[in-house]
């Protein structure tokens, strides 16, 4: 019997560079989570990982994931692994390993449910926001956003559930989103339609000489294209690890340039973009494994010229015409 | 012979009965009148008396009206006085109008060109407030404009650096370059 058609996909990005410490056992934690959270309310849904930059000497994270989740693959769990070559194609900034909101882009741009959540590998799901997508309280043509809490490091994941989440004296920080752009963490949790994603063209694909700030980018050109932003109401969970910009962005301080996240200071606020068409290598030739994951070949003309200057353009004036002609 | 008897009678202070008897009458007859004139002149003593009374009242009255008449004439000297010094001052005060009036049509005449100058200024300060927003538009729209070429001076640089890595790629056998560390940070 075919499972019933995914009410949500989840988008996810990493690979197997131990990124944060225990990169691993964190994504897994977060997976086995949410995935028994939606999964006893009745929410089908499937999780796209994109592999971005695989690190070479090392077996791919979709193939460790799809090792520890037997039962997901491949339709619960779907795995897209990208050609390095696009990496070094796409990239603007050396110092950048890794360009999460391109991989993103790859999920959203393949992902097959009437809704989709950009959101962070070590992100757990709070109570309010599985309640709202079990209801089918989602909207189409809004961008809902979730405040992120951060869980001390070293908190026992072995045993996590929502009451340890929920509890306060775990909590590192308890940010409130404010209107209208309902910034902070955007990146850990950003919903939306795939009509909206696409009318929007994805994260920024033009400016990729920072990772940093593209997340509330996004938020900037959603609203000037008239896009409503909401807070969907209750918080998601991040445990804290070591290598996170926000624990490691003092040291950076005295050379913003040299961070792997590039330069905090670029005009993230003001300037947007206007993706190409084939944004989220939508041309990349695609070929899908035996195991059920799909290989992103590499193509030169699936990937975005080094640099398109009549894409970077300024909010609202631009953003109608974009929302409206684009897709 | 009848005569002759009364008249033998008479002599003796003897008179018939039937004169008798109408001299009696008429004595009653006066006896009343004389008690009627008595009640008349008790009446009119009386009367005199009401009279005399009223003519003290009168006179009192009339000495009271004299005073009031002179409290009145005091007062209407007094009234006059006033009236004339009120006169006086409704004069003044006639002066007065005529020169506070003097002193508004000036006041306003200087009020009118005042408020004309404040439309003009009005008018002016909107002009200069338009042209400020205008300005702070432009200026707004100028700083969007200035940090989109920023951002394109990045991408530019950026672009340059890349290539320039590339090229050194290129000139550069890889063998004699440091490998890249896997597991840095993102």
């Amino acid at each position: 019997m075919a499972a019933p058609a995914p009410f949500l996909s989840i988008v996810v990005t990493g690979r197997h560079d131990n990124y944060g410490g225990d990169f691993n056992e964190r994504f897994f934690t977060a997976l086995r989570f949410n995935h028994a959270r939606l999964a006893e309310r009745g929410v089908p849904f499937e999780v796209i990982l994109v592999e971005w930059h695989p690190v070479a000497d090392r077996p791919p994270l979709c193939e460790l994931a799809a090792r520890e989740f037997p039962e997901l693959i491949p339709e619960t769990l779907r795995r897209v692994v990208v050609a390095a070559e696009y990496h070094a194609a796409l990239t603007q900034n050396p110092r950048i390993p890794y360009l999460e909101y391109a991989a993103k882009n790859v999920g959203i741009r393949r992902a097959s449910a009437p809704f989709v959540l950009a959101t962070n590998t070590d992100i757990l799901l709070g109570r309010h926001v599985v309640d709202v997508i079990a209801d089918r309280r989602l909207r189409p043509g809004v961008v809902y956003r979730a405040p992120r809490y951060d869980i001390k490091l070293g908190a026992d994941q072995s045993r996590i559930g929502w009451d340890a989440l929920e509890d306060i004296a775990n909590h590192i920080r308890r940010p409130t989103l404010s209107p209208p752009l309902f910034t902070g963490g955007s990146g850990d949790f950003a919903l939306a339609d795939p009509e909206t994603f696409h009318a929007l063209r994805g994260y920024n694909e033009v400016y990729r000489t920072a990772k940093h700030g593209l997340d509330h980018n996004f938020l900037v050109k959603a609203h000037g294209a008239g896009v409503p932003i909401e807070d969907i109401g209750g918080p998601v969970y991040h445990i804290n690890h070591v290598g996170s910009y926000r624990i490691s962005k003092a040291l950076y301080r005295d050379n913003p340039q040299d961070a792997p996240w590039g330069d905090t200071r670029w005009h993230s606020r003001h300037v947007v973009y206007n993706n190409p068409d084939g944004w989220g290598l939508a041309d990349a030739p695609a070929r899908t494994l035996p195991d059920g994951t799909v290989s992103l070949g590499f193509d030169w003309r699936a990937a975005p010229p080094l640099v398109e200057l009549r894409r970077v353009v300024l909010p609202i004036r631009q953003a109608p015409a974009a929302a409206s002609t684009a897709r | 012979m009848k005569g002759a008897i009364t008249g033998f009678l008479s002599a003796f202070g003897l008179a018939p009965a039937g004169h008798a008897d109408l001299l009696m009458k008429e004595t009653r007859d006066l006896a009343a009148k004389v008690a009627q004139l008595e009640e008349r002149l008790a009446q009119a003593r009386a009367d005199a008396d009401s009279w005399k009374r009223r003519h003290g009242e009168t006179a009192d009255a009339l000495a009271g009206w004299k005073q009031s008449a002179a409290r009145a004439d005091a007062e209407t000297e007094r009234g006059r006085a006033a009236g004339d010094r009120l006169a006086s001052d409704v004069e003044r005060a006639a002066a007065d109008v005529k020169r506070e009036q003097a002193r508004t049509e000036e006041w306003k005449a200087r009020a009118e060109k005042l408020a004309a100058d404040a439309q003009d200024l009005r008018a002016r300060l909107q002009g200069s407030r338009a042209k400020l927003e205008d300005a702070e538009r432009a200026a707004a729209t100028a700083h969007e404009h200035l940090m989109a070429m920023e951002v394109k001076l990045d991408l530019l640089e950026a672009a340059a650096q890349v290539l320039d890595l590339r090229t050194r790629d290129q000139a550069v056998p890889r063998a004699s370059r440091p490998k890249a560390v896997a597991g840095a940070d993102r």
